[in-house]
This record gives structure tokens, C-alpha cells and sequence, in this order.
């Protein structure tokens, strides 16, 4: 607003103000002498205006001096701290308090905790804190909260990290009752921070359900490791720590409850070490489970005494049918004596794992059985499949029996429909490769079965050790593995390069670890799309760990990724073909897309439409070729456009994050037809959803063809700054110069973007951006150096 | 933090009145402290079901922290003006970390006493009002101003208008129309919310 036009409004409200009320409407009408903005403007205020009300008149003032007085913060909201900006209060504790601010040179969102200020009159201390809490960062573990910096704000002492979005297990507790899955999910997370950090020779001291962070995605940190260092007393004796601890919080006037924790050689004031951390985390578990903690006391005292005198209930009496096998654990981690505890988190752990495993197989279990039976394990599976119902399975034994290799489990689920029962049976094996049968049955009797996959039914030895991959031996090496899943199939390019950094720990960690370095591979035929590496340096790498593994063993993965590597890297079409077709036999219910992607790039579009019009099987929708968006593809590129269109526009409908690359592929496709107003206006719906320059890049080309030359031209000259960062933009630089019709551009780009190997290269052949490029003989020498033509 | 000298604080604000804005951020962690400190002194003494009087302390703070012989009647106008702004981020800031952690997103944990304090609902409406008296500054920041002081900083009229230098007429004037278009802002929010 300019501010002639803000002072008009000021006068005329006074001036009508002044008015009587009755009065105002009529001034105002000839006041504004025909401007409505203006009139309307001043009405609204003047509805707004209430004499009598005492809308912000009395309340504020006196509820911040009391707000004051009640505050445990000594940092208020927008004060800055070097570079960190105060953006909110979260919380506060014995230990200092913990603000939500803002990193002002890198624009994120980090914790700060400012420690109480005695903490600094022993610099020492501080400083051996300081050393112990990097060294637990720096391990780089998922469950360990990642340390920025730790400072000193006139003498106090400050800790920045990572900001966790999410709820302490303090919170998680109080809010609902926990399921033994859940707790037993947080107690192996943690039991493996721990098993990192005591390694390194670090004992975390203080944990407790407030320093247990867990993220909506299921990931849990540890917070503080070391912190409990500044509260340990300089002098050991009976109850020195304890009494330190509660001094502290006396001090702060917050509740006590942190000796609830502890083991009885910390409550005794003596000596620890990585056996107190399992003590607490056998504590915490016991809360988790039973609802409450295992040693009660009405004063800090009383609670020291129970800690070294009881034996706490059993877990039975507060959560009725907890395993057996958690009882021991709970009741093995909480042994007064060090000695008999576990002796290292990694013992806690593996029995941890294996509990879970087991339970997860028996809720699989159950699912195949009807409500009432229960009980069984695998072994005891394969001698019954009996239900209530009196089905007769034994020919189905008899047949799961010789076609499923000895370490298979059975799994399944039964369906009823009037007086047929569907039992439908999946095979997992060990490595995670599902086969499926269906089985139908009537009373008593198999009618019919479908879907066996003909491998399985191969009775060979060779064949069925093809079937199970090997996992490692190295619970580590599997842990460091699975991380790297979870951020691979997160497709995100910051996740997808953490996930290459937990997959070469793990082959660290275990060199014979195939999984690893087929899941390795895959990373940097990831990086080489993303363009997040030189496409040739990623691809000459992902070459090399598929080789690895498949020199350690064959998988159905391996010989996919290595067609992938003859299609990007070597341009061999019939060699990536082959290898897809092994892929293919080794698991028929494998990921289809790379041989589409295959028959696409050839110029093979009906073969490819009919392959994609039948039901995949899509184990990792996240970083692979979603079928949904092949169809439409295919589609556009054989010129059925309003098929195509509908293809995408279903997408569109979906909500998903996939709605920007939908828009932007409708966006090309008008530009096919002729409809350029159409074109632009998907763009504008795209710009908002654009993740990576390569999708930014597309809508420069749609620009330029749609003859918004200035804006293509502007994402043109973005992009060739961006070539230095990214390397997959070459082949979408040279469509947006050839849409521009700067042919001599393109065909640079393009000859470039065949020298670097660039992924995009593939698609010369069918890509429609290139149309007005083919008929130069340039062109034709590119499509052969790709060997797309003879 | 370390206690302040009377110098030191009295030449921060000093160097402040005279366009010194580093002063400023050097100054404002320091009132903040002082003003803590008293608050929880008088909360201390206050009968229960007493409130606290927010000019009472900053009054006190001032004295407290700055040494009369050395300045001029503007500078304590000054120094209420950067208590008022305290006052504001105290209220705001505290009502955004519950507005914060009512929708799931951090680890705010709320002592009995402050629930009290501040009501789920008049937490909403803080940050409201934070929010619009941030969009009126944009505008007019004198109105902006002036409700800080007068509301968040229980300054009368006549103080609010000894700090902005200008008649208490104007400060009149100002404050009917601030409270108007803030009136009208608060409720178009809750509008589109709903």
C-alpha cells in the first residue's frame, strides 16, 4: 500500500468517527467520491471499531510478568546466539533448557541447549563433556542425535543439533499405552546407539524415556550422550551421584525422577560403566511394557533404596501374555549385580531381534490360521495347516514339503466365500523374495492351484540356493545394510546419498555381503540418474560392485543391474536385454520396468505398451519405474494422445508427489498437439512441484516450444550454471536449444552428453524433443555412437 | 549470565538512543535477565491469586540497571520501549512453542503454572495477534509501535508518546484505528481457518 493512500484511510476513518454513527455511511459515500476500494476499506475498519469492548486493552501485560516469573527460559524468542535466532522454547529440564532456532547462515532448523550455568565453573568437566559428546556424534550412527557444534554463550555453555521433529518417549508414554511391538522396536534401537557408543568406548549415563526421541517415521535417537558426565560428582562415595543429581534439580526447582534410571552402581556413587546403560535401558524397557517403572519410592531416597534393594514385580503382572523370553531380558538387564547382567548391549540386542523376528513371524502365523488356534511355529506348520473348519491339507504338505527350500517360511492368509476357502500361501524366503501360490479349497479337498512359479517346483540343489540370497553373519554389516534401504527407497536425493554411505560400511563391515553390493550398485546407478556423480564415474563403479556380487552369488537384482549398466554404460541393447532375461528367470516376480525401460529406448513402443498393460509385480515402487506412469508414457511417445492424457490426468487425481512429473508430461504432450496456452498453464501447476533441475530443465523445453522464449531462455542459462553440479542436464539443455531452434547448441549438448555418458542419451532414439534434430547427419552419427541405429 | 554493571548497561542504551543498533542486541538479552530476575523476586512475595504488575517491574529493572545521573528522560522512554518489545517476544514466543506442540510438532513440555497462564485459546490468539501486529508494521509501523508499548508493555499514553516523540493526541488517534484494523485482520484469520 502506498502511504498517501494509508493516510487517506486514517483521516477519513477519524473523520467519520467523528461522525454520528447514523451519519457515517452518507459521509463516507461522498468522501470516497466514487472510489469503492477505498470506501469499502474504511467501512470494514469502522465495523472493526468497538468503543466499548476491551479487545487488547487489559491482558497482555501482567500475563508476561507472570509468564516471566513462571519461565525457565534465559533465552527470549528472537534473541540471537551467534548464528543461531531463538525461535521457540521447547523444552526445559534439570539439565538446562532446549530452544527450536534458527542455523542463520544455512537457513535450517537446529536445536539449541543451553546447560545450567554451575556446569562452568569446572572447565574441565566442560571440556571432557565437549570431547565425549563429539566422539558420540562423530560414530554417525542413525540412533545417535548428530551434534553441530558445541559453544559457549558468556560462559554457558550451549550445545547445538539436529532438530528432531517428533515426541520423547516421555510423551509417546503418557499419550497411549504401548504396543510390545512398538517398545520392542525402541529398546533394539536403542540397545544398538548404545552397542555403537559403548563400543567407542563412550557410556551414555543418563538414559531415560525424556532422552529417547522418536521421529513419526519410526526412527529413534538417543539424546545426551555424555551430558551426564557434568553431573557426576568430582568425589565417589555412597549415593555421590544421586545426590548430585537431585542437588541439581533442586536447584532448578523441576521434578525429580532421573534416579528412577539408575543403576544401583550409580546410585551408589561409584564407578560405572557400559553395564549402567543397560540397567537403564532394561528400566526403561520395563516402563514400556508394564506401564510403569520398575523401582518406586515416594522421595529420591526411597527410590535409591528400592534400586538396591528390590527385585521389581514381573512384567506378567502389568502386561498379562508377555513373552517369557522378554521377562529374562528385562529381568537380566535389571540384575543388581554387574556381573550378572548383560555384559554388552550387543547380547541385549541379538536376544532383542530375535524376539521380534520371532513375533513377527507368529503374528504371520496367525494370520493363516483362524481365530482360536494358535501356538504353532513353522516346524509345526508344515506337519498341519488344520483349521477349525477340518480342512484336509495333507496334500498341500506334502507339496509345500518338496518345493520349498529348507529355510522358507510359510505364510497366509484364508479367505471364506460361502462354502469354498480360499487359502492363499506365500513362501518367504529368508532373503525377502516372495513367491506366491494360490491355493483353492473346497471342504476337505484342493481343486485348484495357481501361480507356482516353475523354479520352485525345480528340485534341484543348485536351483533352490539361487532362490535365498545370502544375508550376512554380521548383525552389523545387516543393521548398517537395512539403514541404507530405508534411505535408498526413500527417493530423495539427500537420503539416496546417505543410503551409499550405509552400504559401503556395510561391505566394510562384511566384504562376502552380496545383498550389499548389488544394493550398492543400484546406489550408483542412482547417483548417475540423479546426476549427482559423473555419470561415467558411476557407472564404471555400479559395474564394479555388481561384479562383486555376482562373483559372490547370483540374484535376479544383480543381473538387473548389470543390464542396466550394459544399456547406460556400454550402449550394448542386446546384452542388457539377455541379462534382463536371466533376471527374469532367476525371479519371475521381479521388477519389469528396466526391461520396458528396454524395449522403449530400442524404439520397440507396441512391444513395450502390451508388456506394461499386464500387472507387474513392483517389489520397490519408490526407486524404480512406477508402472502407473509407463502406461502413459508409451503411450504419448506412439502418438495416442488422449489415452496418454488420461493416463496422466488419473495421476493427477492421485494427490501424490508424482502430481508435478504428471502435470509436466501432460504439459508436453499439448505441446505435441499444437495447444501452447494449454501447455503453459500444466507449467504453472508444475513450477510449484518441481523437485530437481532436470524436471525444471523439461519446463524450459515446453517454454521454448511453446514460444515463451524469454523464460526459456532464463531456466537455459540456470541450467549450464548448474552443469558443473549436476550431471544429467546436458541432454535436456540441448532439447530447450533445439526447441529455441539453435540446432548447432543442441547438437554440442548432445555430442557432450554422449562423451559423459550421460543417462539421457538412451532415449535419442524415441525422444519427440529431438524431432527436429533427426534429419541432420550429425544427429545420425550420435544415434549410432549409441548404437540406435546401423 | 554474568551480572551487568550500571555503566555498561547505561552505555549500551546510550549508544542505542544514539542509532547505535548493535547496542541493541547487546542490551536486550541483558533486560531480559533483569526483568526475569524481578519477576520471579516479586512472584515470590505476591499473595497467591496476586497478579503481577508488569510496570511495576519494569520500573524497578530500569532502576536497577541504569544509572539516573547519566541520562535524559528519552533514554528511559527508550528502555521501556525495548521492555515492551521483551514483553511481546515473551507472550508471542511462548504462545507459538504451544501452538507448536498442540500440533504435534515438538517436545514442549508445559508446567501447571503456565497452562494457567496462557489458555490453549489465548495462546491461538496471541499468535494472532502477533502475527497481524507483524503485517501492520509492514504498513505503519508507528501504530505498530504503539500497540506494543501500550499493550504488551503497559505503558500509558503519555509514556508511549514521550517515547515516539509525538503528542498524546496522535497516540489517541493511532491507537483506536491500530486496534480497528487489528480487530478486522484477527478475524479474517479465523475466517480462513475455519
Amino acid at each position: 500500500m502506498k502511504a498517501d493512500e494509508w493516510q487517506r484511510i486514517n483521516d477519513l476513518f477519524h473523520a467519520a468517527l467523528d461522525r454520528d454513527p447514523g451519519a457515517r455511511a452518507a459521509f463516507l459515500a461522498h468522501a470516497c467520491a466514487g472510489d469503492e476500494d477505498l470506501r469499502v476499506e474504511v467501512e470494514s475498519l469502522l465495523a472493526s471499531h468497538d468503543p466499548s469492548d476491551n479487545f487488547i486493552e487489559s491482558l497482555a501485560p501482567d500475563l508476561a510478568a507472570g509468564l516471566l516469573a513462571e519461565s525457565h527460559a534465559r533465552l527470549a524468542t528472537g534473541q540471537s546466539v551467534g548464528n543461531y535466532r531463538v525461535m521457540a522454547l521447547l523444552g526445559a529440564g534439570g539439565m538446562g533448557e532446549v530452544y527450536l532456532t534458527e542455523d542463520t547462515r544455512l537457513g535450517r532448523r537446529v536445536a539449541l541447549k543451553l546447560l545450567p550455568a554451575q556446569f562452568t565453573t569446572e572447565p574441565d568437566r566442560l571440556h571432557r563433556f565437549e570431547r565425549e559428546a563429539r566422539a558420540a556424534s562423530s560414530l554417525n550412527h542413525p540412533n545417535i542425535i548428530t551434534i553441530h557444534e558445541v559453544g559457549q554463550l558468556e560462559g554457558e555453555p550451549f550445545i547445538i543439533t539436529e532438530f528432531i521433529e517428533g515426541k520423547t518417549l516421555r510423551q509417546q508414554m503418557a499419550a497411549a499405552t504401548m504396543m510390545l511391538r512398538e517398545a520392542l522396536e525402541v529398546a533394539i534401537q536403542v540397545a544398538s546407539a548404545l552397542e555403537a557408543a559403548h563400543k567407542a568406548g563412550i557410556v551414555h549415563r543418563d538414559i531415560k524415556p525424556e532422552n529417547i526421541m522418536l521421529r513419526p517415521d519410526g526412527l529413534v535417537k538417543v539424546l545426551d550422550f555424555g551430558l551426564a558426565k557434568l553431573t557426576e560428582s568430582q568425589s565417589h562415595g555412597p549415593g555421590a551421584e544421586a545426590m548430585a543429581l537431585a542437588s541439581v534439580q533442586t536447584k532448578t526447582g523441576l521434578v525429580m525422577g532421573t534416579v528412577t534410571y539408575m543403576s544401583p552402581e550409580q546410585a551408589r556413587g561409584l564407578a560405572v560403566d557400559a553395564r549402567s546403560d543397560i540397567f537403564s535401558l532394561g528400566a526403561v524397557i520395563y516402563e514400556m511394557v508394564a506401564g510403569r517403572v520398575p523401582f518406586e519410592g515416594a522421595t529420591t531416597s526411597d527410590v535409591i533404596v528400592s534400586i538396591l534393594e528390590r527385585e521389581p514385580a514381573p512384567l506378567s503382572r502389568f502386561a498379562p501374555g508377555v513373552p517369557d523370553e522378554l521377562e529374562q531380558m528385562v529381568k537380566k538387564a535389571l540384575a543388581k549385580d554387574q556381573e550378572e547382567r548383560y555384559q554388552l548391549a550387543n547380547d541385549l540386542l541379538i536376544d532383542l531381534r530375535n524376539l521380534k523376528q520371532e513375533m513377527e513371524l507368529q503374528a504371520k502365523l496367525d494370520a493363516v490360521r483362524p481365530a482360536g488356534s494358535k501356538g504353532a511355529t513353522p516346524a509345526g506348520l508344515r506337519g498341519s495347516v488344520d483349521t477349525d473348519e477340518q480342512l484336509t491339507t495333507r496334500s498341500t504338505d506334502a507339496e509345500v514339503a518338496t518345493t520349498v527350500p529348507s529355510a522358507a517360511y510359510l505364510v497366509g492368509k484364508i479367505k471364506t466365500h460361502k462354502r469354498a476357502v480360499a487359502l492363499g500361501l506365500a513362501v518367504l524366503m529368508i532373503a525377502g523374495a516372495a513367491i506366491i501360490y494360490f491355493i483353492y479349497f473346497t471342504r476337505g479337498k484342493a481343486i485348484h492351484s495357481i501361480a507356482v512359479p516353475p523354479s520352485v517346483n525345480a528340485s534341484n540343489d543348485e536351483e533352490k540356493k539361487r532362490l535365498t540370497k545370502p544375508e550376512t553373519e554380521n548383525a552389523e554389516a545387516n543393521q548398517l545394510y537395512k539403514e541404507g534401504l530405508y534411505y535408498s527407497r526413500k527417493n530423495t536425493d539427500e537420503a539416496t546419498l546417505k543410503s551409499g554411505e550405509y552400504f559401503k560400511q556395510a561391505i566394510e563391515k562384511d566384504p562376502t555381503f552380496a545383498l550389499a553390493h548389488v544394493e550398492l550398485a543400484r546406489y550408483y546407478w542412482l547417483m548417475a540418474g540423479y546426476g549427482n556423480m559423473r555419470p561415467n564415474e558411476a557407472w564404471q563403479k555400479a559395474e564394479e560392485a555388481v561384479v562383486k556380487a555376482l562373483a559372490i552369488d547370483e540374484s535376479s537384482d544383480a543381473r538387473e543391474i548389470l543390464a542396466a549398466v550394459k544399456m547406460w554404460k556400454d550402449w550394448d541393447w542386446s546384452g542388457a536385454e539377455r541379462e534382463l532375461k536371466r533376471a527374469i528367470e532367476l525371479n519371475p516376480q521381479g521388477d519389469r520396468a528396466l526391461m520396458n525401460r528396454l524395449l522403449e529406448t530400442s524404439g520397440r513402443i507396441d512391444e513395450a505398451i502390451a508388456d506394461a498393460s499386464v500387472d507387474w509385480n513392483q517389489p520397490h515402487t519408490g526407486s524404480r519405474l512406477a508402472r502407473e506412469e509407463r502406461l502413459p508414457k508409451l503411450l504419448s511417445l506412439a502418438g495416442r494422445y488422449s489415452e496418454a492424457l488420461e493416463g496422466w490426468q488419473k495421476i493427477v487425481e492421485k494427490e501424490t508427489d508424482r502430481r508435478g512429473m504428471a502435470h509436466l508430461a501432460i504439459g508436453e504432450i499439448y505441446v505435441r498437439q499444437g495447444r501452447y496456452e494449454e501447455a503453459l498453464a500444466e507449467m504453472l501447476e508444475v513450477i510449484a512441484r518441481v523437485r530437481y533441475p532436470r524436471e525444471r530443465a523439461r519446463i524450459g523445453y515446453v517454454y521454448a516450444a511453446a514460444g515463451k522464449r524469454r523464460e526459456a531462455i532464463k531456466i537455459l542459462e540456470e541450467m549450464k550454471g548448474l552443469t558443473g553440479k549436476r550431471y544429467n542436464l546436458g541432454t535436456h539443455i540441448a532439447t530447450i536449444y533445439a526447441a529455441l531452434g539453435n540446432k548447432d547448441e543442441a547438437l554440442a549438448w548432445l555430442k557432450k552428453a554422449c562423451d559423459e555418458h550421460e543417462n539421457g542419451v538412451v532415449d535419442l532414439k524415441v525422444d519427440p524433443r529431438f524431432d527436429t534434430l533427426r534429419a541432420d547427419p550429425r544427429f545420425v552419427d550420435l544415434l549410432r555412437r549409441v548404437k540406435l541405429a546401423s | 549470565m554474568t551480572s551487568p554493571s550500571p555503566d555498561e548497561v547505561t552505555q549500551l542504551l546510550l549508544d542505542w538512543s544514539n542509532g547505535d543498533k548493535a547496542a541493541l542486541d547487546r542490551l536486550m538479552p541483558l533486560v531480559y535477565e533483569e526483568l526475569r530476575r524481578l519477576a520471579h523476586h516479586y512472584m515470590g512475595r505476591e499473595r497467591p491469586g496476586h497478579t503481577l504488575q508488569t510496570t511495576a517491574i519494569v520500573n524497578e529493572a530500569y532502576l536497577q540497571l541504569i544509572d539516573q545521573r547519566n541520562v535524559q528522560w528519552q533514554n528511559r522512554a527508550h528502555f521501556f520501549g525495548i521492555a515492551a518489545q521483551l514483553m511481546r517476544r515473551v507472550l508471542a514466543g511462548y504462545a507459538r512453542s504451544r501452538h507448536y506442540a498442540k500440533r504435534g510438532g515438538g517436545a514442549r513440555q508445559v508446567s501447571l503454572e503456565e497452562a494457567m497462564i496462557l489458555s490453549e485459546e489465548r495462546a491461538a490468539d496471541m499468535v494472532a495477534l502477533d502475527d497481524a501486529l507483524n503485517a501492520l508494521a509492514e504498513i505503519d509501523e508507528r501504530k505498530s509501535q504503539i500497540v506494543e508499548m501500550r499493550f504488551f508493555g503497559g505503558m500509558s499514553i503519555e509514556e508511549t508518546a514521550e517515547v515516539l516523540g509525538v503528542s498524546s493526541g496522535t497516540v489517541m488517534r493511532d491507537w483506536t484505528m491500530a486496534k480497528a484494523w487489528l480487530r478486522r485482520e484477527i478475524g479474517k484469520e479465523v475466517k480462513n481457518e475455519s
